[in-house]
C-alpha cells in the first residue's frame, strides 16, 4: 500500500512538474520580451511537439499599441506564426522576412478580433522532443 | 504469490498514474489530429523541453480576453473622468466568504484597481491591492501578492508606470496560478466579473460621457464575445454557469449594436510596427447604450452582494 501511494504521488508530481517547467520557462525566457508593455492577464502556454499548431483569437482595441510575442523552446525549431482578421484574411506572416521573428508590434485603427495561428515545424528525427510554447500579448496607450 | 500481487499492484498503479497525469494536464481545448493520451507523460527538463512519447499532432486552442487595464485605458483615453463613487468599496472584501464570491469580487476589485491605477489615484490603488491580497489569501493563491510585492507597491506608490506593471503582473500570475491549481472555473469567474466591472465603470455617468466613449462601449460587443468564449471553454461549475447565464441580458443588449464589416489593410511604419486599418465598425443609438448600461449594472450589483 505504501508503494502504491508513493507511485501515485510520483505520477502526480511528474504531471505538475511538466507544467511547472513550462511556467518557469515562460517566466525566465519570454516575459522580458514585453518590457515597456502592459501584459495581458491571460496565461497561454502549452507543451507542443513538432507538427502541432496553436490558435488564439482576441479582440484588439483601437488606439492601443500591441506587441504579440510567440516564445518557444529552441528544441522545437523555427516556430512560425500568422495573424488573420475576422474574415480570414492573412495580415502578417512571420516567415516572410520580418525583422524580428519572435514578436510583432502593431496597432489597429478599429477595434477588431484577430486570430493568431502558431505552427511548430514538423520533424523527421527518430526521437522527437516536446517543448514549451507561449503566446503573450502586451499593450500600451 | 506475493510477486504476482506486487506486479498486479504495479500495473494498476501505472494505469492510475497515467490517468492522473492526463487529468492534471491543461484543460484548454485541443482539436484536430488524434491526441495521444500519453502526451503529458514525460517531464520537461529544467530548460522547458524533453523527449516526447506523443506521435500524433494536435491544435491547441488558447482563449483570452482584454484585461481590465485595457478597458480602464480605453475609458481614460476617451476623456472620461474618475468616479470613486462607482467603485465597490475595498472595505467589503471580508464579506465574501465562499470561493466563488471571492473569485468574483477578486475580478471586480481587479477592475477597480486597474481603473484607479490608470487614473493615478494611487492611494485608492493601494487600498484595492490590500483587498485583493486578502481575497487571494482566502483562495489559497496568496503568493501572487506576497509581502515583497506589497513592499514594492509601497516603494513605488507615486510611480504610475511601476504600479501598472505590478498590477498587470499580479493578475497574470493569478490567472496562471489558478489554472495551474486546476481552478480554471475560478479563473473564469475572475475574468468575467472583471469584464463586468470594467464595463460598469465605463457606463457610469453616461450623461456626461464623451461621444468617443459611447463608440468604445459599442465595440465591447467583441470583448464580450472573447469573455464568453473563454469562460465556456472551462469546466462549467454551477457558479460559473450561473454567472454566464446572468450575463444573458448583457448579450441581448449588445446584440442591438450594429456592425458593418470592412476589408482589413496593413501598412508598415518606419518604426517597423504595423498598422492594421479597415476592419469592422460598430454603432449604437442612445437607447442601446442605456440598455447595455442597465444590464451591466444589474449583473454587477448582484456580483458585489
Amino acid at each position: 500500500m505504501k508503494h502504491t501511494l508513493i507511485l501515485l504521488l510520483a505520477f502526480g508530481l511528474l504531471a505538475t512538474t511538466a507544467q511547472a517547467q513550462c511556467r518557469a520557462f515562460t517566466k525566465k525566457n519570454c516575459m522580458t520580451a514585453l518590457d515597456g508593455y502592459i501584459q495581458n492577464d491571460n496565461y497561454n502556454s502549452a507543451i507542443l511537439i513538432p507538427g502541432d499548431e496553436a490558435e488564439l483569437m482576441l479582440t484588439f482595441l483601437a488606439g492601443q499599441d500591441y506587441r504579440l510575442v510567440v516564445c518557444s523552446h529552441p528544441v522545437l525549431g523555427d516556430v512560425t506564426y500568422e495573424i488573420f482578421d475576422g474574415r480570414g484574411k492573412n495580415l502578417f506572416d512571420s516567415r516572410k522576412g520580418e525583422p524580428n521573428e519572435t514578436h510583432v508590434d502593431f496597432k489597429v485603427e478599429t477595434t477588431q478580433q484577430l486570430q493568431v495561428k502558431v505552427q511548430v515545424p514538423p520533424s523527421e528525427t527518430a526521437i522527437m522532443h516536446e517543448g514549451c510554447v507561449t503566446v503573450l500579448m502586451g499593450s500600451k496607450s | 504469490m506475493r510477486f504476482i500481487q506486487r506486479t498486479r499492484t504495479s500495473i494498476a498503479v501505472l494505469g492510475l498514474g497515467v490517468i492522473l497525469v492526463i487529468g492534471c494536464g491543461e484543460s484548454a481545448e485541443s482539436s484536430q489530429g488524434n491526441q495521444d493520451p500519453v502526451a503529458q507523460e514525460s517531464v520537461m527538463d529544467s530548460e522547458g523541453m524533453s523527449v516526447t512519447k506523443r506521435q500524433s499532432t494536435l491544435t491547441k486552442i488558447f482563449h483570452a480576453a482584454p484585461s481590465p487595464m485595457e478597458t480602464a485605458s480605453l475609458i481614460k483615453r476617451s476623456g472620461a473622468h474618475f468616479h470613486s463613487d462607482a467603485l465597490n468599496p475595498a472595505g467589503q472584501s471580508a464579506q465574501y466568504t465562499t470561493s466563488d464570491r471571492q473569485a468574483i469580487n477578486l475580478g471586480i476589485y481587479g477592475a477597480d484597481l486597474s481603473y484607479a491605477t490608470i487614473f493615478e489615484e494611487n492611494s485608492t490603488s493601494i487600498d484595492y491591492l490590500e483587498a485583493i491580497q486578502s481575497l487571494s489569501t482566502s483562495l489559497g493563491v496568496n503568493d501572487v501578492l506576497s509581502d515583497d510585492v506589497m513592499g514594492s507597491v509601497e516603494e513605488n506608490r507615486n510611480d504610475r508606470q511601476a504600479l501598472i506593471r505590478i498590477v498587470s503582473e499580479t493578475f497574470y500570475d493569478l490567472n496562471e496560478r489558478l489554472k495551474f491549481n486546476g481552478q480554471e472555473d475560478l479563473a473564469g469567474l475572475v475574468v468575467a466579473s472583471g469584464w463586468i466591472e470594467g464595463m460598469y465603470l465605463a457606463t457610469r455617468h453616461l450623461d456626461e460621457a464623451p461621444v468617443e466613449l459611447k463608440k468604445r462601449i459599442a465595440e465591447q460587443k467583441l470583448t464580450l464575445d472573447d469573455v464568453m468564449r473563454l469562460c465556456r471553454s472551462y469546466e462549467q461549475t454551477a457558479e460559473l454557469t450561473g454567472l454566464l447565464n446572468a450575463m444573458a441580458p448583457i448579450e441581448a443588449a449588445f446584440a442591438q449594436v450594429n456592425t458593418e464589416e470592412g476589408e482589413s489593410t496593413t501598412n508598415r511604419e518606419e518604426s517597423g510596427s504595423f498598422v492594421i486599418g479597415g476592419g469592422p465598425t460598430f454603432s449604437a443609438d442612445d437607447a442601446t447604450i442605456q440598455a447595455i448600461a442597465a444590464s451591466v449594472a444589474s449583473v454587477r450589483n448582484a456580483c458585489i452582494q
